[in-house]
């Protein structure tokens, strides 16, 4: 790990080695986006694992390019597989912190030091983003109500209290990472996360962070009727355990 | 003799000679299982009468409505079968879709 400290400054910020952290970044055709994202984090963060989740684009040449650990999907099986990978390949690699971070460009690594610090300190073993806490830019109404509606569906069915449940930031420790087992392929293996958080007993803390919306991130972003798809896949998921 | 139980009694008869030959040369007790459902369909539709019987004696009035009520939980029965096995196929392929991505790069010369 050559770039361990690229500045001294930037050590001073972060509240742990660098080198302990692994962020993970599902992608999926995201060619046009996840350059930039690996830009911003690639300087500070060395560990930085692509999954490329069967892409039919250059996403993984993409990543290749700029140094990041590609992990390749030969065939596509949704986000929720894409983290498990990502969380199996960084417990291997010895990694203490785990981040799973968006390829879209949505989430700011300048969020990451304050989402890194509870679990450094031991205070927690979770950390989750919080755009309501902290700030969205140029949120559509119909988004804030969506995610709204998430919000109470989560509380029903996983009894777990939060004001952000659909936010692809998280800070996990390692003994977190190993407690995970992530079976929901596609996007209801957010809600999954938070039935194995109350089960396990671990405890978690929601952070205040910026989510850029921007045309581009839109573009790909979940509808409201995926919604519905993703409540059936969650339902019908637990029913079979 | 009806029409209706002219083709319908055929078809049940094929079948219920299929599965019982094939039980006679397999022994697989699946088999034994079909033979038995054909033999049960060829008599539902040679004797409607037994029908009857049964569904007066479960309390139900027409042995056409037996016959659907048993087709309409078997149908939800047997899909809810097939989408546990399909999800449960569904998990497998993720499990090896990830493994092989995994062992294309062995932990990449990191730290343990």
């Amino acid at each position: 790990m050559a770039t361990q400290t690229s500045t001294a400054q930037k050590q001073e910020r972060l509240p742990v080695d660098p080198a302990q952290v692994f962020i993970v970044i599902p992608a999926y055709n995201e060619a046009s986006r996840l350059g930039p994202v690996l830009d911003a984090l690639l300087p500070q963060y060395p560990n930085v694992v692509v999954i490329d989740d069967g892409s039919t684009d250059e996403t993984a040449q993409v990543a290749r390019q700029r140094g990041a650990v590609v992990l390749r999907h030969v065939i596509n099986r949704g986000q929720g597989a894409a983290l498990q990978t990502g969380i199996t390949y960084s417990l291997r690699a010895g990694a203490e912190y785990i981040v799973t971070f968006d390829a879209d460009g949505q989430h700011n690594p300048a969020d990451l030091p304050a989402m890194l610090a509870p679990v450094a300190a031991g205070e927690c073993d979770i950390t989750l983003g919080s755009r309501f806490l902290g700030r969205a830019e140029n949120m559509p109404l119909s988004r804030r109500l969506l995610l709204l509606a998430a919000r109470v569906f989560t509380y029903l069915t996983s009894g777990v209290k939060l004001t952000d449940c659909h936010n692809g930031l998280r800070v996990l420790s390692r003994r977190a990472a190993r407690c995970l087992n992530l079976r929901q392929d596609r996007m209801a293996h957010a809600s999954e996360i938070y039935d194995q958080l109350r089960t396990s007993g671990l405890q978690y803390r929601e952070i205040p962070v910026t989510i850029s919306y921007s045309a581009e991130t839109l573009r790909k972003g979940q509808s409201a009727s995926a919604a519905f798809n993703v409540a059936f896949h969650y339902i019908f998921g637990k029913v079979r355990q | 003799m009806t029409g209706f139980q002219v083709i319908f009694g055929l078809f049940c008869a094929v079948q219920l000679l299929t599965a019982a030959s094939r039980f006679a040369r397999q022994r697989r007790g699946l088999d034994l299982l079909y033979a038995a459902i054909w033999t049960a369909a060829l008599v539902a539709v040679l004797l409607p009468e037994t029908t009857v019987l049964l569904a007066h004696a479960l309390g139900i009035a027409r042995g056409v409505d037996l016959a659907l009520y048993v087709l309409a939980v078997l149908f939800l029965w047997a899909h809810y079968q097939h989408y546990i096995r399909y999800k449960r196929l569904e998990e497998h392929i993720t499990v090896l879709v990830r493994e092989l991505a995994l062992r294309e790069l062995p932990a990449n010369g990191a730290s343990h």
